[in-house]
């Protein structure tokens, strides 16, 4: 006998506004429709009305985690379209912002699939760690959530203080070693509750144009950090964890590893953080035309595009988020699955709702 | 040289892309959407996403299809035609959301897009357009 299952709009697990509707035959969930847009803010308009500077506060709000990765696409597509090209200081600063936040990103999502595990022991373990990564990010910007840290042309805030940094720096990789590696790759429930279960190939990774550690662990090997380096990415030594299973495993795995990765850049930066000026001449003329930027956020591939008439405002701002390129696939990893690992397969790639709404 | 090159010329499309600050740019009057997404997914290219944009004092809506082939993106720009363009979600599923939201807030037919889908930004009564297309907007 069929049936339908519906789950949300207000998610029981995830916390944010997304409807799920599962068509199941017994205890195997069949087909699965998608319903979204219950946090549309109509940004992309809202930046139409606002000047460049204005439209950078706006877009710190697109994601309440990876808001610095919004403001460093947007800066920089504006810089693309304008010709900017910041100082060699903010483009390691840079760096280090995005290899915080998509830590911080990480280990908040490691904690929820503890959680949803079972192991709620991890989830508080995750939740101190993270918290040490948001004392951090404060000390540099002054605030945990939307750092304000971007500039066109630069950034804000120098960092200060990089041996500081560096110290907790360590101490995260070592509680990343401690705690989350063992836990997410050689634990035997973790393994037994993720293995071979939300299936995405490879084939269908790459059709469905799935995007960050969710197409890398089903062994696509892109990287925006390495396929198209931006800011000073170019500089860094660092792998590309990727997994061939496609399943949750493979997901848990790549961004366990991941942060181990985030570590050994943030070191590099760090150490190697070159003298000099922080953010570039005043200068928000952007001439006719359209901006570009790609950067490669905690979930994935985040795309601005920004067009400029040459007055104060954007005439356009297109952003596409990573959750907005993975989510369509839920529905490729629910086929078949059981009932009760639904809500896993859904947090397995690491959706984030705001962003997608925007 | 672009990694695009060959697909570009199947597509009947001799001039190279233009390198606007480290991206590839093309405009296309009569591109073949459908053909377009084929060539460019049989190989290896990943869709990115598209983009619509109203040129002011005309009804046409730019459109602007992005592709990745092993790190490069080409922005690949056409223009709808009477307001309609060819629906590609059949051969490229990647591009469904992104066509019904230009739908949605620019009103674009995507010719043979399946009608029965549900909105994914509009409330219910709101015409397609009311957003982003300035002759309709509130």
């Amino acid at each position: 006998m069929s049936y339908r299952i519906p789950i949300g709009p207000y998610h029981p697990g995830l916390e944010e506004p997304y409807k799920l509707d599962l068509l199941c035959e017994g205890e195997t969930v069949r087909d699965a429709e998608l319903n979204i847009g219950f946090n549309f803010r109509g940004i992309e308009l809202l930046a139409e009305k606002r000047n460049y500077p204005q439209a950078i506060a706006l877009m710190e709000r697109v994601c309440g985690i990876c808001s610095n990765i919004h403001t460093m696409s947007f800066c920089q597509a504006v810089e693309n379209a304008a010709g900017i090209t910041p100082p060699e200081r903010a483009l390691y600063i840079r760096v280090i912002m995005a290899e915080l936040e998509r830590l911080h990103s990480h280990v908040l999502w490691a904690g929820i699939a503890a959680k949803l595990i079972g192991f709620k022991t991890v989830f508080m373990a995750c939740f101190a760690m993270r918290e040490k990564i948001m004392d951090t990010l404060e000390f540099i910007s002054g605030n945990r959530v939307n750092y304000a840290m971007n500039r066109i042309g630069g950034v804000n805030r120098d960092v200060t203080d990089p041996e500081g940094v560096l110290k907790v720096v360590s101490q995260l990789e070592e509680a990343v070693k401690k705690t989350i590696i063992p836990l997410f790759t050689k634990d035997r429930s973790v393994i037994a509750r993720c293995r071979g279960i939300g299936i995405l190939t490879r084939e269908e990774a790459q059709l469905w144009g799935v995007v960050g550690p969710t197409a890398r662990a089903s062994g696509v090997p892109q990287d925006l950090r390495k396929d198209a380096p931006y800011a000073a990415y170019d500089r860094m030594e660092f792998d590309v964890p990727v997994q061939t299973g496609g399943d949750v495993l493979a997901r848990v795995v790549v961004r366990a590893l991941e942060m181990l990765e985030s570590c050994r850049i943030l070191r590099q930066a760090l150490t190697q953080l070159p003298q000099g000026e922080w953010f570039g001449p005043e200068n928000t003329r952007v001439p006719v035309g359209t901006g570009i930027s790609r950067v490669e956020a905690p979930r994935g591939e985040v795309f601005y595009s920004v067009t400029s008439d040459g007055t104060n405002n954007p005439r356009r701002v297109r952003v596409r988020t990573p959750t907005y390129a993975n989510l369509p696939s839920i529905r490729l990893m629910l086929r078949d699955a059981d009932l009760a690992n639904a809500p896993l397969i859904q947090a397995a790639i690491d959706p984030c709702y705001s962003c997608t709404d925007r | 040289m672009s990694n695009f090159d060959s697909i570009l010329l199947e597509l009947g499309v001799t001039q190279p892309p233009e390198n606007k600050n480290g991206f590839g740019w093309i405009t296309v009057k009569a591109l073949d959407a459908r053909k377009m997404a084929g060539l460019m997914l049989a190989r290896g290219a990943r869709f990115v996403t598209m983009n619509g944009l109203q040129i002011d004092g005309n009804e046409e809506i730019r459109i602007d299809y992005h592709w990745d082939l092993r790190g490069e993106l080409l922005a690949l720009t056409t223009q709808t035609v009477n307001g309609k363009i060819d629906d590609i979600t059949d051969i490229c599923p990647a591009a469904d959301w992104i066509e019904r939201e230009i739908h949605e807030h620019l009103a674009v037919e995507f010719e043979g897009a399946d009608p029965s889908k549900l909105p994914l930004f509009l409330k219910h009564g709101e015409e397609p357009g009311t957003l982003l297309r300035k002759t309709r907007a509130l």
